[in-house]
This record gives C-alpha cells, sequence and structure tokens, in this order.
C-alpha cells in the first residue's frame, strides 16, 4: 500500500511547464491589459464626477461651496498683494547649480533612494552616486552606483551577512538608465518641462504663495486627459527665500482620489559634496569581491560573421551542451559569466541536462525595451529521479555589456 | 512574500517588467493547478491567460493583503470553476477528463510519458471535483483548510473531509493500478 505521505508526495511534486507560444500569448495580452489598466485609472475621475454630480444634493452642496469659496477668496484679494511668485524664478535661481542631494521616498516604503549629482561648469554630469535599496530591484538587492571618470561601479551589497560584489566597467558615459534616473531627478529639468507641458495646453498649473513669507509655495501641476501622463499630479514646494524646488510629490489619480506614489526631497543646492562619496574602490570594505566587469573575453561568445540568430542559437546549443557534459565552467562563461560554483548551487546543480531536444528559430524578446533575442528550446531534464521535458521561457541572448567592434553574445536570463 | 508586495507595487505604477516577473514566477504551478482542475491543458492555459490578464486589468486598484501565491491560485479555482459550469451549460462537451486516458491529442503526455505523472493525472479523473480542488489547492497551492473552506463555501471539518476523502480515494486508485 501506498502511504498517504506519498500520495501528497506525489502530487507536491507533479509540475506542468509552459510553452513558449502560452508565454508569448499571455504577456503580449497582459502588457495591453496593463496599458488599459493604466488609462482607466486615468480617465476614471471626470465619469464618477458626472455620476455624482448627476444627483441634485451634491450640485446644490458644490454651490454653496463655490459661493462661500468664492466670497473668502474675494476678501483675501481685498486684503493681501497679488502673488508674485513665477515659475521663472525658479528657472533663474537654478542656473549655475553644480551639487545636488536628492531622496526619492516611494509611498508605503520607509528606505529611500538617494542620489548625488556634480555636474561641470557647462551643466553635464562630471560625478554621480545612487543608493538603491532592495525594493527598487528585488532581484539585484541593495546597490551603490558610482560614475565618475568614464567608469562606472556598481556595488551590489547583496544578503545580510553576504560578501557583496563591487563591479567596475569602463563608460563613457553615464548608462542611460542613470540619465534617465538623474534627469526624471533633476528639478531644473523639471520645471522647464512643465513650463513647456503647460504651454502645450497638456498641464494646469496652480501656484499657491502663502501668507507667511516663511512657508513653501506651493505648485500644483495637475496633467490633462491630452497629455501623455492623464491623472498624474505633481506637488512642488519651493523654498521661498532660494526659490529652489525644495520637494516634489507625485501623485496618480485612484479610485477617484489622488494617491501619493513617490515623494522626491532636495537639498544641500551647491554644497561640495565629499570627494570619498564618489570613490567605492577605497570606502567599500576589503571583504567584498571585486569583480572587473570588462574582463569578458571569456564571456559568452564572439559574434564573428553570424548573424545575431545564429549566434544566439549556438551560444544556446553551446550551454546546453556544457550542462549535459557536466561542465559548469563553460556553461557558467555562457550564462553572465556566472562562477562553477554558483551553477552547481543553483537549479543546474540540481537538475540533470539530459539531451537537447530541439532549438528553434530565435525570436525577439518579448519586451522590446530589454532587447536581444529569445531561442526557444526544448530539453529533456532530471530532477529527484524524475525525467521530463523542460522548455524554459528563455533562454534570452544578447551582447555582453562591452559593445565595441568585437561584439560578444551571452545567455542573461529565461532560464 | 516581500518580492511580491513590491512587485505588485510597481505593477500598479504599470511596470511591465514587474508584470512580467510575477507571471514567470507564478505560471507554472497555477499551470498545474488549472490543469489539474480542468484537465485539457489548453483550456488550463485559457484560464492562466485570463486570470493574469484580469489580474493586469485591475493592477492598478489592487490590493494585496495575503500572500500574493495564495490570491493567484484562488483566482485559478474561481476560474476553473466558471469553466466547468460552462461545460455544464453547454452539454455538448464530454467530461475532458474521461477522454484524458490515453489521450493521443496530448503529444506531451506521449512524449514525457512520466508513467507516475501520467497515473496521477488518470487519478485525479476519478475524483470529484470538489475532492479534486480541495487536493490540488492545499498540496499544489499551499491554501489552508480554512481557505478551501472559505472558496468552497463550506465548514472546516467538510474542507477537511474533502481532503482526506480525495486523498484516500486517490491512493486506493493508484494502488489499484499497481496491483492490476
Amino acid at each position: 500500500m501506498r502511504p498517504a505521505e506519498d500520495i501528497e508526495k506525489m502530487v507536491r511534486n507533479w509540475n506542468e511547464s509552459t510553452s513558449a507560444g502560452m508565454d508569448d500569448r499571455v504577456l503580449a495580452d497582459v502588457g495591453r491589459a496593463l496599458e488599459r489598466s493604466q488609462t482607466h485609472a486615468a480617465s476614471a475621475e471626470p465619469h464618477r464626477r458626472r455620476r455624482i454630480m448627476g444627483s441634485p444634493i451634491p450640485r446644490i452642496a458644490a454651490a454653496a461651496v463655490f459661493v462661500a469659496a468664492l466670497g473668502l477668496f474675494v476678501g483675501l484679494m481685498v486684503r493681501t498683494v497679488p502673488p508674485a511668485y513665477g515659475l521663472e524664478q525658479t528657472v533663474q535661481a537654478s542656473h549655475g547649480l553644480r551639487c545636488l542631494h536628492m531622496k526619492s521616498f516611494a509611498a508605503g516604503l520607509d528606505e529611500p533612494k538617494e542620489f548625488w549629482l556634480q555636474c561641470d561648469e557647462s551643466g553635464q554630469i562630471e560625478k554621480a552616486r545612487w543608493h538603491m535599496p532592495s525594493w527598487d530591484a528585488p532581484e539585484d538587492g541593495a546597490k551603490v552606483v558610482v560614475w565618475k571618470d568614464s567608469k562606472i561601479q556598481l556595488w551590489f551589497k547583496g544578503k545580510p551577512g553576504g560578501q557583496g560584489v563591487l563591479a567596475t566597467y569602463s563608460r563613457q558615459q553615464p548608462p542611460f538608465w542613470l540619465l534617465d534616473f538623474a534627469r526624471s531627478s533633476d528639478p531644473r529639468l523639471r520645471i522647464a518641462q512643465l513650463k513647456e507641458a503647460q504651454a502645450k495646453g497638456k498641464v494646469e498649473l496652480e501656484i499657491d504663495e502663502p501668507m507667511d513669507r516663511a512657508q513653501p509655495i506651493l505648485v500644483t501641476a495637475t496633467y490633462l486627459p491630452q497629455s501623455q501622463s492623464p491623472g498624474r499630479r505633481l506637488v512642488l514646494r519651493i523654498d521661498p527665500t532660494t526659490k529652489l524646488v525644495a520637494s516634489v510629490e507625485t501623485y496618480a489619480l485612484e479610485e477617484s482620489q489622488y494617491r501619493l506614489q513617490d515623494r522626491q526631497e532636495f537639498s544641500n543646492y551647491n554644497v561640495p559634496i565629499d570627494p570619498a562619496m564618489f570613490d567605492l574602490e577605497t570606502t567599500v570594505p576589503a571583504t567584498v569581491r571585486r569583480v572587473d566587469g570588462d574582463a569578458v573575453e571569456n564571456r559568452g561568445l564572439p559574434q564573428g560573421t553570424l548573424r545575431d540568430d545564429e549566434i544566439a542559437t549556438k551560444v544556446v546549443r553551446q550551454f546546453f551542451e556544457a550542462l549535459i557534459a557536466q561542465d559548469y565552467e563553460t556553461a557558467g562563461q555562457l550564462y553572465c559569466g556566472t562562477s562553477a560554483e554558483e551553477m552547481k548551487q543553483g537549479f543546474f546543480g540540481k537538475t540533470r541536462i539530459i539531451r537537447i531536444v530541439s532549438i528553434d528559430k530565435p525570436t525577439p524578446h518579448p519586451i522590446p525595451e530589454i532587447g536581444g533575442l529569445r531561442v526557444p528550446c526544448k530539453v529533456e531534464i532530471e530532477k529527484d529521479g524524475v525525467r521530463s521535458m523542460w522548455e524554459p521561457f528563455g533562454p534570452f541572448v544578447r551582447t555582453t555589456h562591452r559593445q565595441d567592434e568585437h561584439p560578444r553574445w551571452e545567455i542573461h536570463g529565461g532560464l | 512574500m516581500l518580492e511580491d508586495r513590491l512587485l505588485v507595487l510597481r505593477c500598479r505604477r504599470g511596470s511591465k517588467e514587474a508584470m512580467c516577473r510575477i507571471y514567470l514566477k507564478h505560471k507554472d504551478y497555477l499551470l498545474t493547478l488549472a490543469r489539474g482542475l480542468l484537465g485539457e491543458r489548453t483550456e488550463a492555459e485559457d484560464a492562466v491567460h485570463d486570470v493574469f490578464v484580469r489580474f493586469a486589468e485591475s493592477a492598478t486598484t489592487f490590493r494585496l493583503t495575503g500572500s500574493l501565491k495564495g490570491y493567484l491560485a484562488t483566482c485559478t479555482a474561481n476560474m476553473a470553476r466558471d469553466r466547468i459550469r460552462a461545460r455544464v451549460r453547454r452539454a455538448d462537451s464530454p467530461e475532458p477528463w474521461n477522454r484524458a486516458r490515453g489521450d493521443v491529442s496530448d503529444p506531451e503526455a506521449h512524449a514525457v510519458a512520466t508513467e507516475q505523472r501520467t497515473r496521477l493525472k488518470e487519478a485525479l479523473t476519478q475524483l470529484p471535483y470538489e475532492q479534486r480542488e480541495a487536493v490540488l489547492l492545499h498540496l499544489k497551492a499551499d491554501r489552508t483548510f480554512k481557505d478551501i473552506a472559505k472558496l468552497q463555501c463550506v465548514s472546516l471539518s467538510t474542507a477537511h473531509g474533502r481532503y482526506r476523502y480525495g486523498l484516500d480515494r486517490l491512493r486506493s486508485l493508484l494502488n489499484g493500478e499497481v496491483e492490476e
């Protein structure tokens, strides 16, 4: 007789895998659904307002509030001088800024992202440092990134108690994702973009300059339905003395209410930044493993004269052939330069690759922004003594980070 | 758990990459669950597809109160129930579990043909739906009997009973095959 535990184990161990075709279909439809969801959330407000205002009681209440507000406004107008603040003052005050410190708080999360920026006289980024908490990219964990002197250093702190890794890459320019982050965080650009959007009728700006001159000036920017971000609202707090941006809060319209998404705080304008902040080599503990990101000569395979689809297929075939031969060193070099030890400790140490059943024609990565190719394949595996077929979601293959005249290709995910 | 919360948060802001990660993380066990409940591979794939599309459609307003795995498993179970009901309403579709024996239209089952897996699938076909659901939700989706009772609108002891009866029936079916 089979004991009940055996049956339970058998059910627990039964696993189906999705096919590449299914993954394609689901991801494409899910992407569209997500876009619809975003659009719907943004457009929900006017419908609800129409429904609410369809009833006479809210209409009367709204009229009463309007009359009261009008009276209050007229009273204030009589007693105060007109607001003197204009966005131009912030633009003017921001000229010549060279140093900046920013903290970005996401709603519901305590630890902020932090960003230090140092520009040269022409306003180009000279040095930058980012602190990324683990919530920003759980797959990476917490990390610190520094860009200076045409080099980028990434300190992956790893798990608590873990060793961590400091990787250094040569980069003439900061990577695009860092530039994007810098641009989206730069208060000077924010103001310029708002002015432009207002001129195009895409944003409605409201400036509230309090009677108490010690209080910050509030600039509320509401993105209109014709803008690219309908349902979005920014609230900028402007320092009444320096006219510089002190904070920016981003709200999104959800269920007819504006909910806080994140808050950026700016400080230490033009306060010189300690040079040690941009020197990870000497400030990161000696126990952290150093990795030369440029030393990728042995990573991946050289493309040579092969087409992209040919080299991608070759990489995948050699990867699985290496695993069949239990050559984890070679397999790891084709899989992001992973060490043989890490390969053995991971999925492929516990799962034996028996044979390659098929490798199909590569297709573009389902997320165009990521780039590279997916190489659909089917392999026979053995895990816990049970053989089965495995069709990984990927593998995804693309060129290594080093982009030069001799590109190399490697697997970067999807396994 | 924390990773799921962060991914959900990013989905609410429209991150396709986060949604992709959620799909990659949960797709296989949800497909197994749906396959166990519905029998046919294509129908199970459709059910999982619909679960993720609906999840994405509600991403901007979704609030995660428990585990994401549990939530998606419950959605899959509900989706499977809807499909079973639709089958009954159509009445032109024979119970696919009856076709599952020696199903030549399922090339994967033939290709893989792990004897144990095939026998298990066939044995699952013999269980009443509620027992099948209780067994799969508990063993594949880690749902507690309290959760299963809530989903099936029955008492805790009934949910537990369905699981035990389902397991006993599976055991006798699998032993029976061995003895044959």
